[in-house]
């Protein structure tokens, strides 16, 4: 949408954002409502960053004020800039505050420079494939994952979306890929945590040697116990999602994951 | 200022279906025979405005506690309200520092004091009205209402075990992550599954019966299968059409139809006005779209 006003002086852009979820204290759901807003259309610049302008810039001129005003500093002055530099230092902490109230999605996506891919494992059946295939579609499709893996048994029998594996082609390829994502799970017990393990930010700091570089927030949902296997054998698997935003992992997108896992589990046991 | 322009806008909120989530592109290989429309949609028309007034959020049986989402989200009200009152406080700071200190009243570019203050005073209202921004796009709070109706769980016979884990997953999936109350699998002039709360026979008590070919046949159903995407009636007591849906506790308050197929339909109804987010829509899509995969082949 785009209209000018006046004589055509300047031109307000208004664009539908997606406000995210608001996430009040209860947030099984996100809102459902968009937002129609004016933006200020600078390319490259995001509106909401503009109280850590206005911080930055006005804050920088009290400073400025005080060293031109040496002279005469009373304590009225003293009084009136300390209020200043804190709004200042308040203003310029509020577009990341802000980030966190929408779970990091109103930031700008990140740059993915890399191959998609999706490989199955062998010795699957047909309602296993179908099962692993669609699980891991929906995982990419429905929640702000750049990647998802499945593992189990100790081999990664799903791998889809943007994993950092070297490149290779074909169906020779794809094994490939499994068995380098295989390898690297290989130091990892995973499969036995009781808990799903939820990541909110710097995951590839944590688990440097797993996930892609630029890794921000993960969950590793491990599989439900079984009754066939034996309690404490390396034989459960896990469901492994990532993301390159922090927090992409809200409550309701953990409970779906959770369900997810409690499905593949079910269907690789089948 | 941004809030200043943007509170023109706040009348202006639609209640649209649009999600454009993304993070790839990819197709579900080989396993969906068609994959039914793009996403989720409304029905045309269905534009729902949400009053400006702020009000607390919702708050529902769910399980508030502990959600591991941070200090920041658990506390979303307090952080929210927060600007204002800085803003506000510092404002008022400002002013009475000026007042007190025997500053003459007279703003004057020359003197320090002034310029400083001015500053001061812009700053805070960036703050508050940042403030004002994130205290005004809420919506209204939904509560849960307690639906007439008994329990009931039937699954229809002779389905092969894997379909019946299907639905009876999908079932328990979205009763555990989203606010639906009653699931309802209607596939070729057969019911698959009914679950959840549904409404009392009349006459002998116990759940109704789905009359899966009333439902076929019914219009609310004629209006899916042409636009053959998901419908989601928000507020189902503005809908007539809900007598087609006898089986369904009578206070019902919110509807989705997801169409399976050329020939089924999954009815889910909520006990709340409103009660499914956009990220539940899609997900019901998906389920949709497995389930008629599912049933495709042995029904």
């Amino acid at each position: 949408m785009r209209g000018s006003r006046g004589d055509g002086t300047y031109v307000v852009r208004a664009q539908r954002q997606n406000d995210g979820p608001t996430p009040a204290a209860d947030d099984s759901d996100n809102v459902d409502i968009q937002v129609f807003r004016f933006t200020l259309g600078i390319p490259g610049f995001d509106d909401s960053d503009l109280p850590r302008m206005v911080g930055i810039l006005f804050g920088g001129l009290i400073i400025l004020n005080h060293a031109l005003s040496l002279s005469s500093v009373t304590p009225a002055l003293v009084r009136s800039e300390a209020v200043g530099l804190f709004l200042a230092a308040v203003s310029i902490s509020l577009p990341a505050i802000n980030r966190q109230l929408n779970g990091g999605k109103s930031s700008s996506r990140v740059d993915l420079g890399k191959k998609q891919v999706f490989a199955l494992g062998e010795n699957l059946s047909d309602a296993q494939r179908q099962e692993l295939a669609w699980s891991s579609y929906t995982l990419l499709r429905n929640t702000e994952s750049t990647a998802c893996l499945v593992s189990y048994e100790g081999k990664v029998v799903c791998a889809r979306g943007f994993w950092d594996a070297p490149n290779a082609d074909g169906a020779e390829g794809k094994c490939f890929t499994l068995a380098w994502l295989e390898e690297k799970l290989k130091s990892k017990s995973f499969g036995q945590l009781e808990e799903p393990l939820h990541l909110t930010s710097n995951a590839d700091g944590q688990l440097p040697e797993l996930v892609p570089r630029g890794t921000a927030s993960l969950v590793l949902e491990p599989f439900p116990e079984s009754q066939t296997s034996e309690k404490g054998s390396k034989s459960r698997g896990f469901l492994l999602v990532i993301s390159q935003i922090p927090q992409a992992y809200r409550k309701n997108d953990r409970i779906w994951i959770g369900a997810i896992g409690k499905k593949l589990s079910a269907a690789l046991q089948g | 200022m941004e809030a200043v322009v943007e509170s023109h806008c706040f009348s202006r909120i639609w209640n649209c279906m649009t999600s454009s989530n993304s993070a790839t592109s990819s197709s579900w290989n080989g396993v969906c025979r068609r994959r039914a429309g793009s996403l989720g949609r409304l029905k045309l028309g269905t534009k729902v405005r949400v009053p400006r007034c702020r009000i607390r959020a919702v708050s529902s049986e769910v399980k508030r506690d502990d959600d591991g989402d941070g200090w920041i989200v658990e506390n979303a009200e307090m952080v929210r309200s927060f600007p204002l009152f800085v803003g506000g406080a510092s404002f008022a700071a400002v002013l009475l520092n000026r007042a007190f200190s025997g500053i003459a009243s007279i703003a004057d570019a020359s003197s320090a004091q002034s310029r400083a203050d001015v500053l001061a005073l812009a700053l805070s209202a960036s703050v508050v009205l940042t403030g004002l921004v994130w205290k005004s796009i809420q919506s209204r709070p939904q509560f849960p209402v307690a639906l007439y109706g008994v329990e009931c769980m039937r699954v229809a016979s002779s389905l092969p075990t894997e379909v019946v884990r299907e639905v009876t997953w999908a079932w328990e999936s979205l009763e555990n992550a989203t606010r639906t109350r009653s699931m309802i699998v209607v596939y070729r002039n057969r019911c698959i599954l009914q679950a959840g709360l549904a409404a009392e026979r009349e006459d002998q008590g116990g759940p109704e019966f789905v009359d899966a070919s009333r439902v076929l046949q019914g219009s609310l159903y004629k209006t899916l299968k042409e636009s053959k995407k998901q419908s989601y009636l928000a507020n189902l007591a503005l809908y007539p059409d809900r007598f087609e849906l006898p089986f369904l506790p009578p206070n019902t308050q919110a509807l989705i139809l997801q169409p399976l197929g050329e020939d089924g339909v999954l009815i889910l109804g909520s006990d709340t006005l409103r009660g499914f987010g956009p990220n539940d829509q899609r997900w019901i899509v998906a389920i949709g779209e497995k389930l008629d995969s599912a049933l495709a082949d042995t029904v």
